[in-house]
C-alpha cells in the first residue's frame, strides 16, 4: 500500500511545498476592497471554487468539502487530499468625487485532510479571514513661513488576519459525522505614512526630504469550531457549525515604536447552517445561512464606526450527475446576500453599514482519472447600499485545485 | 502512476512560476482625501528659523589657496568698480620652423619664409564680461621675461633662481601691436575680440614668442573674461623659394595663458566669504538645536530634534557687496564641506560635501542645493539635511564645516572657479523644516 502511493505522496508533498511558498508571499497581494479600510477589515471566507460557484454555499455538499468552515465536512472524504485556491479579482469603487479600480490576487485556502482508519479524518489548513490592505492619499498646499509647497500624504496599510486550523472529524455512522477544530488566528498589519513635498513650478523641487513613518502590529487569537454533518436520506445533506474565538490581540511588534499601544478585539461567535438536496438526478440545490456576532466588537471599534452582527444567505444549483466521472463537467449558479459587519464612511463621520450581494457561476472538472479536481467559480458582486457613500462592484474568480490520494 | 506523478510536479512548478505574476498585483486599493486617513495619522510639518547667535560660531576666514594659474580663463580689467586692474599674459611659441607647400604639383618644404598680416582672436565669456561704456583692448609685445607660475602684478619672476620685478606694474610693455574696441557691456560682435595685425606685428610676435603678448584695457571701466583656450593668431607665410603668390596659412594658439591683477582680493572681516580666484573660505561651527517646538491647538511643547524627521536643514545666507571689483559676475557654486580639524585653521583639511542634492539635470548629473547662486539673489539657502540627520543619529548636534566655492567637489570641474567671490552677512540663519511622526493606531 505504502509502496503503491509513494509517487503520489511525493506529488502531494511538492504541491504542499509550493503552497507554503505561495502563502509566504501572498499577504501583500491580498487587497481586494476599499471596505478593508474600516473596522477590522474585509471579511473573506475561506471557501473553495465549488462553493464560490454556488453563491458561497458550501457547507452541506454531498461528498463533503475542503472549505475551511465546517470541521465535520472532511469526514466524507475517504482518501488523503489537499486543496488549494487561487483568487484574482477586479474591483471598481466609487465615492463622491472619485473612482478607483484595480485588480488583485490572493490564495484564500490551503487545506489538507488525512483519513485514519474507518472513522477518523484529520485535517490541517490555512484560510483567509480579515483583509486590512488598503491605502489613502491626499494632496494639499502647505504654507510655511515665506513659501508654499505642495504635499502629498499617503497612508498604506498592508496585512490582515489568517486562520490556521487543525481539525478532526469522526464518523458516528455512515450518515452522521461530527468534527472539531482548533483555530489559531494569526497575522499582522504594517502601516506606513509618507509625506512628500513638491515645490512650485520653476523652482528646484526636491529641496524638502520626504517623511516616512511605519508602525507594525501583530495579531493573535485562539478559537475553535464544532460541526456536524447529517445525511438523513441519500438525496439530502444537512450540516451545521459553530465557531468561536477569544479576543484578537493586536500588539506593537518589533519595538520600533515605544509609544504605540496594543488593543484587543472580540471576535464573533459564528453559526453556519446548510442543506443540499438533489431535486432531480441532474440538479442539486444548496442553501446556506450564516450569522456572525460581530456586535461583540462594537465597543472595541467605537472609534472606527463600530460593528454590527453580520449575516449571509447564499444558495445555488449544481447541474450534473450525482456520481462524477472523467466526462462530467458540473455547472453551477448561485447568489449571495450579506450584511457586512463594519460601518464605512469618512473617518470624521459615522457612515453606514454596507451590504454585499453577488451572482455566481462555476464549473468543475476531473483530471488525471479522478486524481485531481478543478473547480472554477466566478462572481459578479456589488457592495454598498444604505447610506454608505462607497459603492463597489467586482468580478472575482476562485480557482481551486484538489488532489486526491486514490 | 507515472502520469499522476508528472501532473503533481507540473502543478507545483506552475504554481511556483506564477509567484512573480501575483506579486505584480501588489497595489492596494487607494482612496483619496485627507478625511480618509485614520485619526492622527496625518503628518504635521513645521518650520523654524534659528538666528545666528543661537547656532553658529565663525571659526575663521582664510584665502590664498588658488590663483590665476588654477583657472583656464583670463581677466582683463580697467578700473572695474573703480579699483580692479587686470592684464592678460600669453605666450605663442608654436610657430613653424619650416613650411610645406605644393608648387607645380610637387610638395616642397622651406625653412626660410616671411610672415604676412594676420589677426589675433580672443573668445570672450560675455556673461562674465561687463563695462560701463566702450572699452579699448590693447595688445602689447611683452618687454620682459616672465615666469607663468610666479608672475603677479608687480613681479615678473619669483623663483629659486631669483626675483625680478616688472619695470612697469602689470607687465612691461614693448611695442603696441594692435587695438580692438568693445561696446558698452563688454560686448563684441561674434563674442570674440579681434586684433588686426600688420606683418611687422606678426613678425614681432613670432620672433619674441618666449616673452609673449600682453592684453590691457583702457577707456571705460569694465571687466572682460577671455574664455578657456587663450588666443589664436591667424596669419599667412610666404616661403622664400615659392612663387610670389604662394601663401601658406598658419594658426598658432597660445600655449601659456595667465593674468595679473591689482589690488589683491580683499579679505572679509565682518562677512562670510567664499570663492574667488583665491578660493576664500570661512570655517563655521553649527550647533543644531537639541529640541524643536511642536505646536498643536495653540499649545507648544519642546520635542527632541532627534525624534523628528528633518525635511530640510538649510543655511540661509544673505549676500553682501564684495568691494573692489571682486564680486562675482557669473554664478558662484557655494559648497559646504565637513571639517574635522577646524583648529588647524587655513590648513584644516576638507571632508565630505554636505550640500543636499536637490535634483538632477538633463544629463542626470546631481544638482546641489546652493550651487546656482548668483550675486543678484537676495537670499541663498544651502540645504544640508541629510548630513544634519546623520549627525543627529550619531548623537552629535555640532558640525564644523567650511563655506567655500568648490566646483570641483560639486561638478568635478575645478577650473570652473569664478574670479569673483561671494560674501554673505556674518549673521546667517538656520532654517529647519521638520515633521512630527504620524502614528497610526489600531482601529
Amino acid at each position: 500500500m505504502t509502496m503503491k502511493h509513494t509517487p503520489r505522496i511525493r506529488g502531494v508533498a511538492a504541491v504542499l511545498a509550493a503552497g507554503a511558498a505561495l502563502l509566504a508571499g501572498s499577504e501583500s497581494a491580498a487587497a481586494q476592497s476599499l471596505y478593508a479600510s474600516r473596522g477590522l477589515g474585509y471579511v473573506n471566507p475561506p471557501v473553495d471554487g465549488r462553493a464560490r460557484g454556488l453563491g458561497g454555499a458550501g457547507l452541506a455538499l454531498p461528498g463533503g468539502g475542503l472549505s475551511l468552515v465546517n470541521p465535520a465536512a472532511i469526514a466524507a472524504i475517504p482518501v488523503s487530499a489537499i486543496s488549494m485556491a487561487f483568487q484574482p479579482d477586479f474591483y471598481d469603487a466609487s465615492i463622491p468625487g472619485q473612482g478607483i479600480d484595480g485588480s488583485t490576487a490572493r490564495f484564500p485556502l490551503l487545506h489538507a485532510v488525512f483519513p485514519f482508519g474507518q472513522k477518523w479524518t484529520f485535517s490541517a489548513g490555512y484560510g483567509s479571514f480579515l483583509d486590512q490592505t488598503w491605502a489613502a492619499e491626499s494632496s494639499s498646499d502647505l504654507v510655511l513661513p515665506g513659501r508654499e509647497v505642495e504635499v502629498t500624504d499617503r497612508f498604506v496599510s498592508r496585512g490582515g488576519v489568517a486562520r490556521l486550523r487543525a481539525g478532526a472529524a469522526y464518523s458516528i455512522t455512515d450518515r452522521l459525522s461530527v468534527g472539531v477544530a482548533g483555530d489559531l488566528y494569526a497575522g499582522g498589519v504594517r502601516d506606513t505614512v509618507t509625506r512628500t513635498f513638491r515645490a512650485p513650478e520653476g523652482t528646484l523641487g526636491l529641496d524638502l526630504s520626504p517623511t516616512a513613518h511605519t508602525g507594525e502590529w501583530t495579531y493573535r487569537s485562539l478559537g475553535g469550531s464544532l460541526g456536524v454533518r447529517w445525511v438523513p436520506i441519500d438525496a439530502l445533506n444537512l450540516a451545521a457549525a459553530v465557531t468561536a474565538a477569544g479576543k484578537l490581540e493586536g500588539r506593537p511588534s518589533g519595538g520600533t515604536d515605544s509609544v504605540a499601544v496594543g488593543k484587543e478585539f472580540s471576535l464573533p461567535l459564528t453559526f453556519d447552517v446548510g442543506a443540499s438536496g438533489r431535486v432531480t438526478p441532474g440538479a442539486l440545490v444548496v442553501l446556506n445561512g450564516q450569522w456572525a456576532g460581530w456586535s461583540a466588537a462594537d465597543a472595541d471599534l467605537a472609534s472606527a464606526g463600530g460593528a454590527r452582527d453580520a449575516w449571509t444567505l447564499a444558495g445555488g444549483v449544481e447541474f450534473g450527475p450525482a456520481a462524477l466521472d472523467a466526462r462530467s463537467f458540473p455547472l453551477r449558479v448561485g447568489a449571495r446576500y450579506s450584511a457586512l459587519p463594519f460601518r464605512w464612511g469618512p473617518v470624521s463621520e459615522d457612515g453606514a453599514f454596507p451590504n454585499e450581494k453577488a451572482l455566481t457561476a462555476g464549473i468543475g472538472a476531473r483530471l488525471a482519472n479522478g486524481a485531481a479536481l478543478v473547480d472554477l467559480g466566478g462572481e459578479r458582486g456589488w457592495r454598498g447600499g444604505g447610506d454608505s457613500v462607497l459603492d463597489e462592484s467586482y468580478w472575482r474568480m476562485t480557482l481551486s485545485l484538489t488532489l486526491l490520494g486514490r | 502512476m507515472r502520469r499522476r506523478l508528472s501532473l503533481g510536479k507540473a502543478l507545483a512548478s506552475a504554481v511556483l512560476l506564477s509567484l512573480p505574476a501575483v506579486a505584480c498585483t501588489d497595489e492596494p486599493p487607494t482612496v483619496s482625501g485627507g478625511d480618509q486617513f485614520p485619526g492622527g495619522s496625518l503628518p504635521a510639518t513645521f518650520q523654524v528659523t534659528v538666528p545666528a547667535d543661537s547656532f553658529v560660531r565663525i571659526l575663521g576666514s582664510h584665502s590664498g589657496y588658488t590663483g590665476p594659474r588654477d583657472v583656464d580663463y583670463q581677466i582683463v580689467a580697467n578700473r572695474f568698480e573703480g579699483a580692479l586692474q587686470a592684464n592678460a599674459l600669453m605666450r605663442l611659441d608654436a610657430f613653424p620652423t619650416t613650411v610645406n607647400y605644393t608648387q607645380g604639383g610637387t610638395s616642397k618644404s622651406d625653412s626660410v619664409f616671411t610672415y604676412g598680416p594676420g589677426v589675433l582672436v580672443a573668445r570672450l565669456d560675455t556673461i562674465a564680461s561687463t563695462s560701463a561704456g566702450p572699452m579699448e583692448l590693447q595688445l602689447w609685445e611683452v618687454g620682459q621675461a616672465w615666469h607663468p607660475a610666479t608672475v603677479s602684478w608687480t613681479v615678473a619672476v619669483d623663483t629659486t633662481g631669483g626675483r625680478t620685478t616688472w619695470t612697469q606694474p602689470g607687465g612691461s610693455r614693448a611695442a603696441l601691436l594692435g587695438r580692438a574696441t568693445l561696446s558698452a557691456g563688454g560686448r563684441s560682435p561674434g563674442d570674440s575680440v579681434v586684433f588686426s595685425l600688420d606683418s611687422v606685428a606678426v613678425q614681432r610676435i613670432a620672433a619674441s614668442g618666449s616673452r609673449g603678448v600682453l592684453i590691457t584695457a583702457a577707456g571705460a571701466e569694465g571687466r572682460v573674461q577671455i574664455s578657456a583656450g587663450g588666443v589664436q593668431l591667424r596669419t599667412g607665410v610666404h616661403p622664400r623659394n615659392a612663387s610670389p603668390d604662394t601663401v601658406v596659412s598658419v594658426n598658432v594658439t597660445s600655449s601659456v595663458n595667465t593674468f595679473v591683477f591689482d589690488p589683491e582680493q580683499p579679505v572679509a572681516t565682518d562677512a562670510l566669504q567664499a570663492g574667488g580666484s583665491r578660493s576664500a573660505r570661512t570655517l563655521l561651527r553649527v550647533d543644531l538645536p537639541a529640541t524643536l517646538p511642536v505646536c498643536r491647538g495653540g499649545d507648544c511643547t519642546q520635542v527632541p530634534t532627534r525624534s523628528l524627521t528633518l525635511n530640510e536643514v538649510a543655511l540661509l545666507l544673505r549676500p553682501v557687496t564684495v568691494p573692489g571689483g571682486f564680486g562675482a559676475v557669473g554664478p558662484v557654486p557655494i559648497t559646504l564641506r565637513r571639517v574635522t580639524e577646524p583648529e588647524l585653521g587655513r590648513r584644516a583639511p576638507l571632508g565630505a560635501v554636505l550640500n543636499e542634492i536637490v535634483g538632477v539635470d538633463a544629463a542626470r548629473r546631481p544638482i546641489y542645493g546652493g550651487s546656482r547662486f548668483v550675486s543678484s539673489d537676495t537670499l541663498l539657502a544651502v540645504p544640508f539635511t541629510r548630513a544634519a540627520t546623520a549627525f543627529l543619529a550619531s548623537d552629535s548636534t555640532s558640525i564644523s564645516m567650511a563655506l567655500l566655492s568648490d566646483p570641483g567637489a560639486l561638478f568635478g570641474t575645478p577650473r570652473d572657479l569664478s574670479f569673483g567671490a561671494a560674501w554673505f552677512s556674518a549673521q546667517p540663519r538656520l532654517r529647519i523644516v521638520y515633521t512630527v511622526p504620524a502614528r497610526s493606531t489600531l482601529p
